[in-house]
């Protein structure tokens, strides 16, 4: 695997994070909004209302786990590095972006077919939290 | 729209996957592996508890009551709430799911703290932490001795209206306890009362006080509509009662659902079937989709409506197994439907030859049911649903529909439909009446009026029940004719209440060019509601004594001439009509603040008599000389009108079970 400049990675996930923290604390605000003007489509759906959330929730916490990331690039194993950074990107915006989508359409208590997209994003965060948790610390000769 | 976004954020993500994939081989085998156990482990604990279904370990050792056995494909609501919360939700708010409850489980309504009493016989209630218990002791020659051990409470009727409590007798008392057999207490707890009431007071009947405890009548009667799936399992002292789940709940309506939660459990075929461009195979009826309107309102007429098993054969099946009815099946294969309009129906002769009063006591005349609870059967009669589709969801709906203007609270209350409140049930079919000049043309009231209302004059308040008039469901049209025939109050008269019944006919003839009819003498120069609120038998007087109390009458006729003749009912032989006169008197501004006992109606006449004079004299109506409402031409209450009404009284003995 090509070596990834650490510099380059800590620029992409400060800005992917800020902007993840940006677009997800918004919705927080808009779905406040939705609950202050008691938007019965918001309200009256609970599938809806649950999704969205999670969508909030999530988006909002990856952005943070984004920023952890671009602050521990100088410490993660080179060869490791360009892998977790790409599955966190992935797992970023799959996941709450899958928890918004699986919103917009519902069924009784099934979300819309949206949701299928969060397992493959949880599946892809968790897999760049487990490589960095792995090589974090190590040199690239381990 | 959802592919659209799906679409965007599939590309956005994996974009920079797909670049470096050829690399992914350098995933460490410890991480992938990590990763597949902790995946491996979740999935399969999910999968476990979505699996177990686990037999109901608290109830399989229950010995004291009728159970909940999970049978035939049936098995409790909390199995739906995963997939169908919403539903469930407003389900459990319902009525239908409070009907019949576990005594420890149920919010308790009724204060058993106290000391009942009917006749020679007195019923000590208290609780403690083992639960609420009675106890009955009998008068004897120096007070009054215990007649056995307190018994236990465990099963509750209701929560709307009244309350109704069961208990299981003492083991000492043989052959009766313990056992699943119950019995029930001989008071009612009405909750808009907040009192207990003797139950013998909540029926329309001449029996005052009779503490009749009922043994068995939950598990040979009650059980059928009041529990899911029942089995009475009722030999002699032998009972071993059980449903699938107590009240009316999920199963009731939709039928057995073990097949439907197998299909559904695999997420793969649930989004088969939500994505789906047709219906696809489900096991689990949905009322609102039977395609016959009849079947679709024979699901609700399996207990709304007057109705006997076919024959001693299915009659023992059902004690076994239960009812081999299932939603959407051909109720009349299961159910004998008794109308009056088929009386010559062998099972319906055979209800006569044990009960000859049974059609007399349960329909009018003409075959319109008079008791509450059995609008199946009303149905059945309405052209709108013989000759139309009006179904019983083509007005209620089972399941709340927040549209942010009609609460739970309120729906729970008669379950229609909240977007078809008022008229629009009625539009849905009769359109021509959405433009006002139609309306207006067609009822000959202001579009505003309570007489423009389609179910004002269409479904009047005509059957008796739960201590008032209720709408009749059986859609007619207000005919003068119709009174005459059968002696029941009509649309215009229940309204109108200072007027006669040939006040009402000329107008309908002017109106609707209905024939002359033939006023009956008795009733000539008499307000129609005066007339029966006096003359009638004891059904009569409580329909017109219900509607004394009716706001919408009192806009038309006004109230205050109406206290001088209602009081009469105060001291009526019928416990249940001096009741529905104190609930008039409380929609009557003044008399309303009388503090009435309500099991002693009478102590409060004189009181009342001296407000109703007071009132009397400060009635408009009362300048205009009216002897259809008992006015002299001096303005003065008509005395001996009234005794003369009352002479007249029908003093047939009337018993309207509901």
């Amino acid at each position: 695997m090509s070596e990834l400049n650490p510099n380059s990675v800590y620029r992409r996930h400060m800005v992917f994070g800020w902007w993840s923290l940006a677009v997800f604390m918004s919705l927080g605000v808009v779905l406040e909004c939705l609950h202050a003007l008691e938007v019965l489509e918001y309200l009256a759906n609970e599938t809806r209302r649950m999704m969205w959330r999670l969508a909030h929730a999530h988006g909002t916490l990856l952005g943070l786990l984004n920023i952890a990331f671009a602050l521990s690039a100088d410490r993660v194993q080179q060869g490791r590095l360009k892998l977790a950074s790409r599955l966190l990107l992935v797992g970023t915006v799959l996941l709450p972006g899958g928890f918004f989508a699986g919103g917009v359409t519902t069924y009784d208590s099934d979300p819309g077919p949206g949701v299928w997209l969060v397992p493959v994003g949880a599946i892809a965060a968790l897999s760049a939290v487990v490589i960095t948790a792995f090589v974090t610390g190590k040199n690239s000769s381990d | 729209m959802e592919w659209i976004i799906i679409t965007i954020l599939l590309g956005l993500a994996l974009f920079p996957v797909l670049v470096e994939s050829r690399r992914l081989s350098v995933i460490r085998s410890t991480a992938l592996s990590t990763i597949l156990f902790v995946s491996g482990i979740a999935g399969i604990v999910t999968i476990a508890i979505f699996n177990i279904d686990q037999p109901d370990l608290a109830e399989s050792t229950v010995v004291n009551r009728p159970t909940r056995v999970k049978k035939d494909g049936y098995g409790r609501s909390k199995r739906c709430q995963s997939c169908h919360q919403s539903q469930h939700h407003s389900w459990s708010h319902s009525y239908h799911s409070t009907m019949t409850q576990v005594a420890d489980e149920a919010e308790i309504l009724g204060n058993f703290d106290q000391t009942l009493q009917i006749g020679e016989q007195r019923f000590i209630l208290s609780h403690d932490d083992d639960g609420y218990w009675v106890e009955l002791k009998v008068q004897v020659a120096n007070g009054f001795s215990p007649l056995y051990d307190k018994c236990k409470v465990v099963m509750t009727t209701g929560s709307h209206h009244f309350q109704l409590y069961w208990y299981t007798y003492p083991a000492q008392i043989q052959p009766l306890g313990p056992k699943k057999m119950l019995g029930l207490l001989p008071f009612a707890y009405s909750i808009e009362e907040e009192k207990w009431i003797p139950r013998s007071a909540t029926f329309l009947g001449p029996q005052h006080h009779v503490g009749n405890q009922e043994i068995s009548r939950w598990n040979n009667t009650c059980i059928r509509c009041h529990t899911t799936h029942p089995r009475p399992h009722v030999d002699g002292i032998k009972v071993e009662s059980e449903a699938s789940d107590f009240g009316i709940s999920c199963e009731a309506c939709h039928g057995p659902g073990d097949a439907h939660i197998e299909r559904f459990k695999n997420p793969i075929t649930r989004y088969e079937a939500h994505l789906a461009s047709e219906n696809t195979v489900d096991d689990i009826v949905n009322p609102a989709k039977v395609e016959d309107h009849g079947r679709q309102s024979q699901i609700c007429g399996f207990c709304h409506s007057m109705a006997s098993l076919t024959g001693q054969e299915h009659h023992a099946r059902f004690q076994k197994h239960g009812t081999e009815y299932r939603p959407g099946d051909d109720l009349t294969k299961f159910l004998h439907l008794i109308r009056k309009t088929d009386e010559n129906h062998p099972i319906t002769q055979a209800i006569l030859k044990s009960d000859p009063t049974f059609l007399e006591q349960a329909f009018w005349p003409d075959g319109m049911v008079r008791v509450t609870g059995r609008e199946y059967t009303d149905l059945l009669e309405s052209a709108c649903h013989t000759r139309g589709k009006l179904t019983c969801l083509s007005c209620h709906s089972m399941h709340h529909t927040d549209d942010g203007a009609t609460s739970l609270e309120v729906w729970k209350n008669d379950q229609l439909r909240p977007d078809l409140k008022s008229d629009m049930a009625c539009l849905q079919c009769h359109e021509q009446f959405k433009e006002e000049s139609h309306l207006k043309s067609h009822t000959h009231h202001s579009a505003t009026s309570s007489g423009s209302r389609c179910y004002n004059c269409h479904m009047p308040h005509t059957t008796y029940g739960l201590l008032g008039a209720v709408r009749s469901h059986q859609i007619t049209s207000p005919a003068i004719q119709v009174t005459v025939q059968t002696g029941r109050l009509n649309a215009c008269n229940l309204c109108h209440l200072d007027k006669t019944l040939g006040w009402a006919a000329d107008y309908l003839t002017t109106w609707y060019d209905h024939g002359t009819v033939d006023i009956p003498e008795e009733y000539v120069g008499v307000s129609a509601v005066v007339k029966q609120v006096l003359s009638g038998d004891a059904a009569q007087r409580a329909i017109a004594g219900w509607a004394m109390g009716w706001s919408s009458a009192h806009e038309a006729s006004g109230s205050k001439w109406i206290p001088m003749i209602l009081k009469e009912l105060l001291n009526d032989p019928y416990e249940a009509l001096q009741i529905i006169a104190i609930k008039s008197f409380r929609n009557i501004p003044t008399i309303a603040s009388v503090p009435f006992d309500l099991l002693n109606a009478s102590a409060s006449f004189e009181e009342v008599t001296v407000i109703a004079r007071n009132m009397w004299n400060q009635s408009e109506k009362v300048q205009e000389s009216n002897n259809a409402i008992l006015i002299n031409p001096d303005g003065t209450f008509s005395t001996e009108g009234l005794r003369m009404l009352m002479e007249q009284r029908d003093e047939r003995r009337i018993i309207l079970a509901e």
